[in-house]
């Protein structure tokens, strides 16, 4: 029965500090086993928001479940989430199997202390420490750490898993193995997590589903490729990286019948006057003003007089050229104030041999022009 | 220029060292000089140190110091500990003006104490003795307890005990396995300091000992009274030296321990 309800659920949850509010009136639902990233800059509260999951903060309204059960009361040492800490927060008092073993060991638990260190052992090899078990915390590394404080929640078979920026001090190349390892982990286990990440790149390539929170609200709650491609709000495109954010006003829909699936496409005037051909959207109609986004990586660039068969194409000039290794940023005036950031493989862009202060084409397709909500 | 200063401070730092702990010296010399009164160093001699630890009044002083010292070290850092808790984990009405009333005493001077302590002891009927020199030093010891644990507290990542939570200990267990373990190194170190800050008292001991209990600083007083002997040095060397050796090995025992 339990497995048909939600892991996690949240109706209507506000929490204020000092009256000010960190979470305002928050739903959602986490369906059992899925990888679930909360999203966003720091003080939109997601922390927050993990909080009051794992009972460490009670919210002011609003109900939170847990497996179909109201948690609202329940303090955090009887629910069945475990947290694993920004800093790890490991009992730097406790060897790594005492640490480990602390919550097996206390009497609210009754682990038989026959069984406890073989379940220390068992969890230690899961999380590749096997051996490490009678270190001090301070004598590990940080990424070391990680994995203890890792150790140290499952270990006790969480119904939800809630990690609070598990990886934010570790150094990149150690993030990325991390990244791979906790999704393992979570398939292998079947735990629901909920990630809490400002990392949009981190939240992309582990959850299944992420929410893009701001002042503590959801912007936008849904798969990684959806928030990357169709981001809904011009925060959400932002924070996706989607920097080229433009306003128009719709002329007409429809505007050039000899073209295939041109019913889907929408005409808009730029407010520098020049006119882009954008995918169409429900509820929008001529005159509507509009928003909207253009990944850097969906614009094409070429050397003046060559082809270039985009939807949209128009003559600029290259202002900036940066490059990042394996792709290279351009920064380029379109004339009129507009100017759009683009990216292209650097390979690319050698070929092309697209210079600084050169004119340059640039083009990209309705298909990726966004529009995003009022 | 960067070759001379150090040169200077090194000449700086043994003009300090000596200024501080040269008297120290010239006491423990003149406690092992044969010579009963005079400056002169007339050979080498252990008999002052044998007549101090035959002498049955110091003998008596020490022991009330001790009887002192130790009930008043337990006692007011488990009140010490209590009050941190107190102040430094509950908001409540007045818990600042209540940490700043915690500090008077240890800027009040200690005759002002004193008289103050004389004059409650007297005016509710308690008759002067070891006892009402005890209370007057879990008096003055509690704030010095509380101020070293605060600072210890104030230490400890509140998000370790949220992780105790977390993992399943209730409030008393966090505090038992957790909170505790990780301020012990504040609640020894206050005991550290309460324990000389008892031993060592004189000025508000005189005014709440009475007649006839006498700690050891207060016997000291009366035996210099007469004249500085060799065996009130040889006294002071020990009132030195056992502690400091007490506290060598206690820092020695703590390393090895890590």
């Amino acid at each position: 029965m339990s497995e048909t309800k939600p892991s996690v659920e949240l109706k209507k949850v506000v929490k204020r500090f000092a009256g000010v509010p960190a979470v305002r009136e928050l739903d959602l639902v986490i369906p059992q086993g899925e990888f679930f990233s909360l999203l966003g800059p720091s003080g939109c509260g997601k922390s927050t928001t993990l909080r009051l999951i794992g009972g460490l903060e009670r919210p002011d309204s609003g109900e939170i479940l847990i497996d179909g059960e109201v948690v609202n009361d329940v303090p955090p040492y009887r629910r069945s989430s475990n947290i694993v800490f920004q800093n790890y927060a490991l009992f730097p008092h406790l060897t790594i199997a005492d640490n480990v073993a602390f919550g097996l060991r206390l009497r609210s638990r009754r682990t038989p202390a026959a069984e406890v260190e073989p379940r220390v052992e068992e969890v230690l090899e899961l999380v590749h420490l096997e051996g490490f078990g009678k270190r001090y915390p301070d004598e590990l590394s940080g990424g070391q750490q990680q994995r203890v404080a890792l150790a140290r929640a499952l270990v006790l078979n969480p119904r939800v898993l809630l990690l609070d920026e598990p990886l934010g001090a570790l150094d990149r190349k150690l993030r990325k193995d991390m990244q791979i390892e906790l999704r393992r982990l979570q398939a292998e286990l079947g735990i629901t997590f909920l990630y809490v990440t400002h990392d949009q790149e981190e939240a992309m390539s582990m959850s299944d589903r992420v929410a893009v929170m701001r002042d503590g609200r959801f912007e936008q709650v849904a798969p990684p490729e959806e928030i990357f491609q169709k981001p809904k709000t011009r925060f959400t495109a932002d924070f996706m990286g989607a920097s080229n954010i433009l306003s128009g006003k719709v002329r007409a829909a429809d505007p050039d019948q000899s073209d295939g699936h041109s019913k889907d496409r929408l005409s808009i005037d730029l407010d520098s006057g020049i006119t882009i051909t954008s995918e169409k959207k429900d509820g929008v109609g001529p005159g509507d003003r509009v928003e909207f986004s253009v990944r850097p990586d969906d614009i094409y660039l070429r050397p003046p007089g060559d082809d270039l068969d985009t939807d949209n194409r128009f003559e600029g000039s290259i202002t900036e050229k940066v490059y990042l290794g394996d792709v290279t940023e351009f920064d380029i005036d379109l004339g009129g104030g507009i100017s759009l950031v683009c990216r292209s493989e650097s390979r690319e862009a050698q070929r092309l041999d697209l210079r600084k202060n050169q004119a340059v084409l640039v083009g990209w397709d309705a298909e990726d022009c966004n529009l995003l909500d009022g | 220029m960067t070759r001379k200063s150090p040169k200077f401070l090194t000449a700086f730092c043994v003009a300090l060292f000596l200024f501080m702990y040269g008297p120290l010296f010239i006491l423990m010399l003149y406690s092992f000089n044969v010579s009963e009164y005079g400056v002169d160093w007339q050979g080498f001699t252990l008999q002052w140190y044998k007549e101090i630890l035959a002498n049955a009044n110091v003998q008596n002083a020490l022991k009330a110091s001790l009887l002192v010292a130790i009930p008043c070290v337990v006692i007011s850092t488990l009140i010490g500990t209590l009050t941190a808790f107190a102040i430094y984990r509950n908001q409540f009405l007045g818990r600042g003006l209540l940490q700043g009333i915690l500090y008077i005493p240890l800027l009040m001077p200690d005759l002002v104490m004193g008289v103050t302590l004389l004059l409650l002891f007297t005016s509710i009927g308690l008759s002067l003795g070891i006892m009402t020199i005890l209370f007057a030093h879990i008096a003055f010891s509690i704030p010095l307890a509380t101020l070293v644990i605060i600072g210890r507290m104030a230490r400890i990542d509140r998000r370790l005990e949220e992780a105790a939570m977390d993992l399943g200990a209730d409030e008393l267990t966090t505090m038992w396995k957790v909170t505790l373990p990780l301020l012990m190194p504040g609640i020894l170190a206050s005991a550290l300091l309460v324990f000389p800050w008892s031993f060592n008292d004189f000025v508000i001991t005189y005014f709440v000992s009475g007649v006839g209990s006498s700690t050891l600083p207060l016997r000291v007083y009366s035996m210099i009274r007469v004249g500085v002997s060799p065996t009130v040095n040889a006294l002071g060397t020990l009132i030195v030296i056992v502690p400091l050796v007490i506290v060598i090995i206690g820092i020695l025992l703590e390393k090895r321990r890590v």
